[in-house]
């Protein structure tokens, strides 16, 4: 990870599937980094936090399929060997996501399953009409091409859902929570931005204007980022703060995207922008999950938990967008790419990321406040290593500064407007917590609503609890109808073979009177036709 | 080969033989079954060295004792009487072969006389080259016939047997009365002579049609069908084979005869009529085949459903159709004598032929039922078999000149005999619930009923030699195909 | 005769004679029963390379046969026809080692064996026919051979699905014949010629009995290959045992008929005349709605089998909307579909035959943390599973994109949206016994049955899932490379398209 974004490197393997090049340019580049990084700390930790688990080899299977599918797709070349390893780590992070077996599990599973089977036939339309109308198979051919509205709308929707675009995140909150909390931590800090990845790879950014559709991902972006930090707030599980934070911040990311949209020549200012974001929401959040962790399993020892608690501090902060952190240089990269935006309401574009900004730290201290008084959620639990969740905060620390393009954008943010402008949103959500946690302390003001987590899913799954039965009771009527006419019609060919034709044959019986008719008869009329001729 | 082959008078020996092989049985009844298989392998030879004769030199009459016509008998050798032979030779040393092993000797003794006679008879049809020497050898193998008929002794073979008796009589007569008529109007009995002299006045007419309903009576042509079943079913299986495979063919076979040799013109709305009752027969046949609780009576419907077959090359009238219907003849023949065959193993293992018990007799006679199966092929048409052949070249001749409701009719008549068939044969595979009291079959009785079925499937893929061979002497008649 | 005309025939003859001298055998005669079956099925695999070896050289290979005056039988072989005969030398070999573990202490195996090996006579021969009369000889054969199979366990239950399984195909076989007897009159020969013997003659001028005669003959032709509304045999036929299933479903009975309509469409009607003659259409309308239809109601069977027999229907039907798509590539994603979803569903099958001998499970209810106990079994399950619903990289996503591709290049793109849904469908009754399998907590009651072996079952039980699951897997990955089905079938549309 040194040095400039440099050129493509590839290798060719024609003879795999139906031609397959894998290889790493400037954007798998960052990506492969911090996706690598985590899949290794990650495992690191899960190693011990496990090691009393009988079925922990399940677990690791799935695992390092989950991470060839995601390293895999980083490194796809080509419209094909993308859509292979997405699918192998969708299919595989399933897996991870039931691996306790329990119904909470199980059901965020199968909420996941139905999510990625959706995703993958829309997919599967998308790019096959995508590399249809590129011509080939490449990624680079497809980044050349203008695309229909249908093609575009699939690819977006369908890596949306990894990404966790509304209304089709609803397996976030329940996967993030039931999973194993290593899992978590790849699942929401490396899995999640695979859908990104796709978006980067398959939309012909940076090539041709789509105006119409900058608008709807800007919109859809905002709308994420809003709701996740409202839905957020009123979760009463770290875990489940985490995923509508993703929620949320993926949103941004999403703006992000929609403002390259815009016109080609502003996508290489997005580019960094979006790869910079990436990077430290990937860090960020994978420190937040691992911390949660490490949090449960420090229950019982009250010091070692205030370090934990500070440490998760750091995470926090440059999620919030402290000055100097990762976030800060991200967000400010945002509102500068948001500015440089040809249309009259980039103004209130900026307005709303400065609120999410606000929204963000409320939720963060919402988490805060949850690892703090959650007690322990697995006592078998075993305790994991310090060392890789101590090496995920230096690297959230400091990365951004080790990195050249972080480096040169984080030098930009350093100005004294810059410090402010990154500053102020972080301190008015610190007050509005403060405000709120003291007053829920004083007056025990308990809100009148919750929203459980998956949210819209529960609306959906009311609708289809009225809606089940009435189908049910509909196809066994249907069902009933059809035997008793079958019934009825067998019957009456029964009848007919046994009775009916029996008084048939019966006149046969009788046959002397008829066979003399029937032989003069026969006479008569061959006499007859003989004769007309 | 050749030479030995022209000098001696075949034809005479393959009416000869068989009635010396009669009086034979009847004057040494002890030595019945060696006199009888030895007159089936000579009759056998005979037709061979026919065949060799015929297909090198051609057709030919033969003047028996060198009595010319219109005063002496000539005898008739053409590709067509050949078929008629050899289909009566093979299926005879079949029925030969089998009956050895059947027959209990008081029966036997009856038995062989009458079975040779009777070959002897239908020899002598097939090679008859006059209309009033048809009339005698179809009397005589209508007696022949009723009188194996009654073989069985039971009271259901008796009445069958009278019942076929009155019929017999009244067909043959009512032909007899049709050949005086045109004895009366043109002077002569013999066919090649009537070829020329035939016109279509009235008395043509009332004496075709009087031969027609009387040989439409003994071929048990829809609505005259009525005395087969009976008769058929309660006769002893090698019996029911003639019948059904030999004897029913011999009134069609005058009819095609007559139609070929004499019949001065196309007919259309009399043989769109006969179309009709051919189609009624496959249907009437293939409702009762698949209605029948016994399996004799279910083959001699089926038997009723292929004459009905035969009937459709009527309105055909294209050479084609008659090529179809005389192979229909010919592997009908080897395929219906293959099911009573079978039909009567079960019966001589389990003492009855009910449809619904055969589950638990299936199991013992694989065979048979095997032989069954695979003549059932061939009497549903499917490939590769004769009758699929027949089939082929019947609704060829059909869609060719247009008249596709007959090919509608042959189809249909082959889906109820797969029916009847699958009905039969799926009671082969089912378990058998309790095990039954049996008695073995004698294999040759068993082999006899498989040979035969495989000859009538080895039928389908040796067309192109014996369809070659029907037209020696006497191409068959009808329109050219547009 | 020399070589070329005996390699067809010694191919034929290596099921055939095994088959005859089978049905002899008494039922104690093991070793000679197993010998006889492994010898033909191994004997027929060498000959079918040589003979690929030899086509691929150029060779001609032709047995002639005059049948009636005006019409021969003829075996012949191309490249279309040997897609079909290797897939069927592969499969019959692998379903052969299955079926001698499977039916081990089962009555009547001679029969059962005999009549094995006749149908797969037959079903080789439907490959090698070299016009409409062979094909229509070993296709009624066919019907003949299988029927007795169906009905070997002779329950009721096996009865009536035989019968209607006769229904169903005689009548086909009747439309069959009537559009094979009526072509014969309108044309000198029906030998199959790639591009159709059609455009060009007199007849061709006759569209409206052209377009009749396609009717009956697909009719006749649908029966087999199951387009709805003439699949109903199918369901029911599952009664028979696992081998069977596997083979009719895989191999024998469904392919010949799928075999038959690309026959008819491209060596027979051609397919650019039969695209003019307006019959490609309501062809493809036929196969889309059998796809979402079979898929549908696959979705409510509880019964292992029955939902694999559904999910057979509709996958068939890939094969027939690929065909009647015009276009080189649709062409080739139908024709490898018949490779890839033959391997595909014989593992699935194998595998449901496996649960069911093993363990008596029947129904998908049942098999709730069956994996556990049968690991490999649902492993092949699990591939052949993913294989039909299309997810990379195996076969069934090959011929899924193919079709796809072929859909927008015939600028069909409605046919993407029922490739998308049935998809869908298909994961939708896949998924959930894979996830039962799997995931879920073992309730039925197979746990009492003890596994007294190393290996979950026999191993003549096991190695055909697994080689056929591993077959789906490398057919999809290594599917550029020179043999592999894709390039024969890529070989084959060639030939058809002409230069």
């Amino acid at each position: 990870m040194n040095g400039e974004l440099a050129s493509t490197l590839s290798v060719d393997l024609p003879w795999l599937l139906l031609g397959v090049r894998l290889g790493v340019d400037a954007t798998g580049q960052v990506f492969l980094f911090f996706t690598a990084v985590l899949w290794v700390l990650v495992a690191v930790y899960a190693r011990q936090y496990l090691a009393k688990d009988a079925r922990r080899g399940h677990f690791f299977a799935f695992y390092l399929l989950t991470m060839s599918g995601n390293l895999g797709l980083i490194l796809a070349q080509d419209a094909l060997s993308f859509y292979l390893f997405y699918a192998l780590m969708s299919f595989s992070a399933y897996g991870l996501i039931v691996y306790e077996r329990d119904r909470q599990a199980l059901r965020a599973g199968r909420i996941y399953l139905y999510l990625v089977v959706l995703g993958e036939a829309l997919l599967f339309a998308g790019i096959l009409e995508g590399t249809w109308n590129a011509g080939g198979l490449g990624l680079d051919r497809l980044a050349d091409t203008e695309q229909s509205n249908r093609v575009i709308g699939l690819l977006i929707v369908g890596f949306g859902i990894k990404a966790g675009a509304l209304p089709l995140h609803v397996w976030m909150p329940l996967a993030y929570r039931a999973a194993p909390a290593p899992a978590s931590a790849v699942l929401g800090g490396a899995m999640i931005n695979a859908g990104l990845l796709g978006w980067l790879r398959f939309l012909p950014l940076g090539q041709v204007a789509m105006p119409e559709w900058s608008v709807v991902l800007i919109a859809a972006g905002l709308a994420a980022a809003v709701y996740g930090v409202l839905v957020g707030v009123l979760q009463d599980e770290p875990r489940t703060v985490l995923a509508y934070s993703s929620i949320s911040q993926m949103g941004l990311m999403t703006t992000g995207v929609g403002v390259g949209m815009a016109a080609p020549e502003l996508w290489p200012l997005c580019l960094p922008v979006i790869l910079i974001f990436a990077a430290h929401h990937a860090f960020a959040k994978g420190a937040l999950f691992l911390g949660v962790s490490v949090a449960t399993t420090t229950a019982n020892r009250a010091t070692e938990r205030r370090l934990v608690l500070t440490g998760l501090l750091i995470p926090v902060l440059a999620l919030a967008g402290l000055p100097f952190g990762s976030g800060a240089v991200a967000k400010a990269g945002l509102k500068s790419i948001v500015a440089a935006l040809p249309v009259s309401w980039s103004d209130w574009i900026a307005a709303s990321l400065s609120l999410v900004a606000v929204g963000t730290t409320v939720l963060m201290a919402r988490f805060l406040y949850l690892v703090r008084t959650q007690g322990l959620r697995r006592p078998e639990a075993g305790e994991g290593p310090w060392m890789p969740w101590a090496i995920l905060l230096v690297i959230v620390v400091a990365g951004i500064w080790l990195w050249p393009t972080g480096l040169k954008a984080g030098l930009r943010t350093l100005s004294a407007a810059g410090i402010w402008h990154a500053f102020w949103p972080v301190s008015v959500g610190v007050i509005v917590a403060c405000v709120a946690w003291a007053l829920a302390r004083k007056s025990k003001i308990r809100l009148p609503f919750r929203i459980p987590a998956g949210d819209l899913l529960c609306v959906a799954a009311r609708l289809a609890s009225w809606i089940g039965p009435f189908w049910r009771a509909l196809g066994n009527r249907y069902r009933q109808r059809a035997v008793v006419r079958r019934r009825a019609w067998r019957e009456r060919r029964d009848r007919f073979i046994a009775q009916d034709a029996d008084r048939l044959l019966e006149r046969e019986l009788r046959r002397w009177g008829m066979g003399g008719i029937a032989f003069l008869t026969v006479f008569m009329l061959a006499f007859l036709l003989l004769a007309i001729e | 080969m050749e030479a030995l082959a022209a000098t001696v008078s075949w034809d005479a020996c393959l009416i000869v033989l068989p009635l010396l092989g009669a009086i034979a049985c009847f004057a040494w009844p002890n030595a019945a079954k060696k006199l009888a298989l030895g007159t089936a392998l000579a009759v056998l030879v005979s037709i061979a060295s026919l065949t060799i004769r015929v297909t090198a030199a051609g057709a030919f009459r033969h003047a028996v004792g060198a009595w010319g016509a219109p005063l002496g008998i000539e005898l008739l050798v053409d590709g067509l009487s050949l078929v008629m032979l050899s289909a009566t030779a093979i299926v005879g040393l079949a029925i030969t072969i089998y009956s050895a092993g059947y027959f209990k000797a008081d029966v036997s003794s009856r038995f062989w006389p009458l079975w040779l006679f009777l070959w002897a008879s239908l020899n002598a049809l097939f090679l008859s080259s006059d209309i009033f020497n048809l009339y005698v050898a179809l009397e005589l193998t209508g007696l022949a016939a009723v009188t194996l008929t009654a073989l069985a002794g039971s009271a259901d073979a008796l009445t069958a047997a009278a019942r076929y008796l009155l019929v017999s009589l009244l067909g043959s007569l009512t032909y007899l009365l049709g050949v005086a008529l045109v004895y009366h109007g043109f002077g002569s009995v013999d066919m090649a002579v009537l070829a020329g002299r035939v016109e279509s006045t009235p008395v043509f007419w009332a004496a075709f049609s009087l031969m027609f309903v009387g040989l439409a009576l003994k071929t048990a042509l829809f609505p005259f069908h009525f005395w087969l079943p009976p008769a058929h079913a309660s006769a002893p299986a090698p019996v029911s084979a003639a019948l059904s495979g030999l004897v029913i063919k011999a009134s069609f076979y005058i009819l095609m005869r007559l139609w070929f040799e004499i019949v001065p013109a196309d007919y259309s709305t009399f043989t769109n009529f006969l179309g009709v009752l051919g189609a009624a027969a496959v249907v009437w046949g293939g409702l009762q085949a698949l209605r029948a609780k016994r399996l004799k009576l279910l083959i001699a419907y089926s038997t009723i459903m292929q004459v009905g077959y035969l009937f459709l090359a009527f309105p055909l009238a294209v050479a084609a159709a008659w090529r179809g219907a005389l192979y229909l003849i010919l592997s009908h023949a080897l395929a219906k004598s293959a099911m009573f065959l079978a039909a009567g193993n079960i019966l001589y293992c389990a003492g009855h032929d009910r449809i619904e018990s055969l589950d638990r007799i299936a199991q013992r006679l694989p065979m048979s039922l095997a032989a069954f199966a695979v003549a059932g092929v061939s009497i549903m048409g499917l490939p590769p078999s004769g009758g699929f052949i027949a089939k082929w070249l019947m609704v060829e001749a059909a869609l060719k000149s247009g008249q596709w409701w007959w090919a509608v009719t042959l189809v249909l008549g082959s889906l109820f005999a797969a029916a009847y068939v699958f009905k039969v044969v799926g009671y082969a595979f089912t378990q058998a619930e309790a095990p039954h009291t049996s008695i073995d079959v004698p294999a040759a009785m068993e082999w006899a009923a498989l040979a035969l079925a495989v000859a009538a499937v080895l039928m389908g893929l040796i067309a192109p030699w014996i369809l070659a061979s029907m037209e020696i002497g006497r191409a068959f008649p009808g329109a050219a195909i547009p | 005769m020399n070589a070329s005309t005996a390699l067809p025939l010694l191919i034929l003859a290596s099921s055939l004679l095994p088959g005859l001298v089978i049905f002899f055998l008494p039922e104690s005669s093991i070793r000679i029963r197993t010998a006889l079956n492994l010898f033909g099925a191994v004997t027929k695999l060498v000959l079918v390379a040589v003979m690929a070896r030899g086509v691929l050289h150029g060779v001609d290979y032709e047995a002639r046969m005059r049948l009636l005056p005006d019409l021969d039988l003829v075996l012949r072989a191309d490249a279309l026809s040997l897609l079909f005969v290797s897939l069927s030398s592969v499969l019959w070999l692998l379903t052969t080692v299955y079926a001698i573990g499977y039916l081990e202490n089962s009555p009547h195996r001679s029969r059962f064996f005999g009549f094995f090996s006749l149908c797969v006579t037959a079903t080789v021969g439907v490959a090698m026919a070299g016009n409409l009369i062979t094909f229509l000889l070993f296709y009624e054969l066919l019907t003949l051979t299988t029927y007795p199979l169906i009905v070997h366990r002779g329950t009721e239950v096996a009865r009536l699905a035989g019968r209607s399984y006769l229904r169903y195909t005689i009548a086909g076989g009747a439309l069959l014949l009537v559009g094979v007897v009526w072509l014969s009159t309108l044309f000198d020969t029906l030998e199959f010629a790639p591009g159709g013997f059609m455009a060009g003659t007199e007849a061709a001028s006759r569209p409206g009995t052209l377009i009749v005669i396609f009717a009956l003959l697909i009719a006749g032709l649908g029966v087999k290959a199951a387009l709805v509304p003439l699949h109903g045999w199918l369901p029911k036929a599952m009664v028979a045992p696992a081998p069977v299933s596997a083979l009719l479903h895989a191999v024998a009975v469904v392919k010949a008929g799928a075999f038959g309509i690309v026959r008819v469409v491209y060596d027979v009607y051609g397919i650019e005349f039969a695209a003019n003659l307006g019959v490609t259409q309501p062809l493809v309308m036929v196969a889309a709605a059998t796809i979402l239809y079979a898929s549908v109601r696959a979705l409510f069977q509880d019964d292992l089998k029955r939902r694999l027999a559904y999910s057979t229907v509709s996958q068939v039907s890939y094969i027939t909307l690929g065909i009647a798509m015009v276009g080189p590539i649709a062409t080739i994603g139908g024709i490898v579909h018949i490779v890839h979803q033959g391997l595909m569903k014989i593992a699935l099958f194998f595998c449901a035959g496996n649960l069911a001998e093993t363990l008596d499970i029947h129904k998908v209810s049942d098999m709730d943390g069956v994996a556990h106990r049968m690991p490999w079994t649902m492993g092949a399950f699990t591939v052949g599973a993913f294989g039909m619903i299309g997810v990379p990289p195996l076969a069934g996503f090959i011929s899924k994109w193919y079709l796809g591709t072929g859909a927008l290049a015939a600028e069909q793109g409605w046919i993407v949206l029922v490739l998308v849904a049935s998809s869908v469908l298909n994961a939708a009754y896949f998924l959930p016994i894979v996830h039962a399998a799997w995931f879920k907590t073992p309730k039925g009651k197979w746990q009492d049955k003890r596994d007294r072996q190393r290996l979950e079952t026999r191993w003549m039980l096991l190695l055909p899932p697994m080689a056929t699951a591993l077959l789906v897997l490398a057919v999809g990955l290594l599917a550029n490379m020179p043999l592999s089905p894709l390039e024969w079938a890529r070989l084959i549309t060639m030939t058809e398209y002409g230069p």
